[in-house]
Parts: C-alpha cells; structure tokens; sequence
C-alpha cells in the first residue's frame, strides 16, 4: 500500500509541475501585437525622408516624376525573416494646397507620389477601420504640413501598413 | 472485513482528492489562456508602446508646427483652417 501511495504522490507531482509549466507556458507565449506601432514607426520614417525642419527635402522633385528608387533614398528594407515576403507597404503622397478647396487632397493637386511593398494588404486596411481585426494587417495613415523652398504649402499625406500576421497574433 | 472498508475509504479519498487537483489545474490553465490574451501586463505593455504615436509626442505634429512656424502671415489662413479641422493642438508643441 504504501509502495503504491509513493507511486501516486510522484504522479501527483509531475502533473501539479507540469499544469503549472503549461500555465506559464500558454501565458508567456502569447506574442505582443506591436504591429501598429511598427505601421507608426514607419510612416515616420518616411516622413523625415520627405521632410525636415518644416521643409521638403531637396530630394523631391515636385511637378517631376521622381523615377529615383524611394526605398533606397529613404534608407528603408522591406525584406523579412518571413518564407512570404511582402510584409510591408508605404505610400507617400504630396498635395499642394493653396485655396480652402484643396484641403480635400483630391488627385488634382497632387504633385508628388511614391509608392513601395506590397499594394495587395491595402485591402486590410478598410475592415479594421470598422471593426479591429487581429488577423489582418495594420495601417497607420498620417497627414502633416510643409514648405518647400520657395515658401510653397504642401500637406503631405503617408499610408504605412505591416502584415506580419504570423509573428503578431496567436 | 474493517481493514478492507478502511483502505477502501483512503483510496476513495485520493481519488477524490486526485480529481480536486486536476479540476483546480483545469481552471487555472484556462485562466492562465484568458489573461495571456487579455492580461493587464500586456494592456500595460500595449499603453507603453502606444504612448510613441500619443498625441502629445506626435512626431507628425510636431514637424506641422515647425513648418507653421516659418509659413508667411499672409498664407496662414488655408493652414489655419486645416488645423483647425484636425484639431492639432499647435500651441502645445510651439510653446515648448
């Protein structure tokens, strides 16, 4: 009998540690959902690149079409640790505005538009607007204000979106 | 006959006890899931994180300020307006 109560009270043992292995286990390995703050982080990265100290950058050829590689001159990577690529999607857009009217930021006033990563996750961006869904990718859109050189106004609007769904959510 | 019963009883009684074990284990591994997903360490995590793109330190702002600040008087209306809608608060990053 007593040969028996030790077999049961090891038992009991390896099941008490090992429940609390697994709580610990199952709490400690839900990932943190960083990504919109990666989106935020992003977008103002690309925002230095266009703008500092209230100017655009001399980079931007306003009215021109700026063929030159946006990534590369905002010292941006888009490649991941990820098999599926395309993790990343930025878009910067520069609109002049010079009456009340333009303060729409309609495609005519449009001067300047680049474009990097991924287009097909800007579809995720309209769902989580209405409703916040952890499986789809985030998008952090921002707008600010700046001049360029001759003292012209422009507002400068940035999409930034990250996937990364597989690292960020369970 | 009396020592059978007796043996009989303590056996109930772990087994009993065995089952209480695994219950509470249960319900507390189901807990352990529950706060993983929605604990107050990650919410708390989550503030600290979001804190970055509050509006206080609003790097977006901040760079509309700057460039409110070197805009001519006479084209300060348009701008004007466009702050107003978004309701940046200007004053705050200008101030300090």
């Amino acid at each position: 009998m007593e040969k028996f109560i030790s077999i049961y009270w090891f038992l009991i043992l390896i099941l008490t540690a090992g429940g609390i292995s697994a709580m610990v286990f199952a709490f400690y390995s839900h990932p943190y959902d960083v990504r919109e703050a990666e989106a935020f982080i992003l977008g103002e990265k690309v925002a230095d690149c266009i703008s500092n100290n209230g100017r655009i950058n001399e980079w931007i050829e306003i009215n021109k079409e700026n063929k030159d590689d946006f990534l590369k001159k905002c010292h941006l990577n888009f490649n991941t640790e990820f098999k599926e690529q395309g993790q990343y999607y930025v878009k910067a857009e520069i609109f002049e505005i010079n009456s009340l009217n333009d303060l729409n930021l309609d495609t005519d006033n449009l001067k300047v538009f680049f474009e990097s990563g991924n287009p097909a996750i800007i579809t995720h961006c309209k769902p989580q607007e209405e409703k916040e869904i952890e499986k789809l990718s985030k998008c952090s859109e921002n707008v600010f204000y700046s001049l360029d050189s001759e003292n012209n106004q422009y507002l400068i609007k940035i999409l930034s979106i990250v996937k990364k769904t597989e690292k960020n959510t369970k | 006959m009396r020592n059978k019963k007796a043996q009989v009883a303590t056996a109930t009684t772990w087994i009993v006890a065995t089952l209480i074990i695994v219950v509470i284990l249960t319900v507390f591994f189901y807990l352990a899931n529950v706060l993983a997903k929605k604990s107050l360490l990650i919410e708390i995590k989550q503030e600290i994180i979001s804190r970055g793109f509050s509006e206080e330190y609003n790097l977006f702002n901040v760079k509309t300020a700057s460039a409110y600040l070197q805009t001519p008087e006479n084209k300060k209306s348009v701008i004007d307006t466009w702050i107003k809608v978004q309701k940046i608060p200007l004053n705050k990053y200008i101030k300090s």
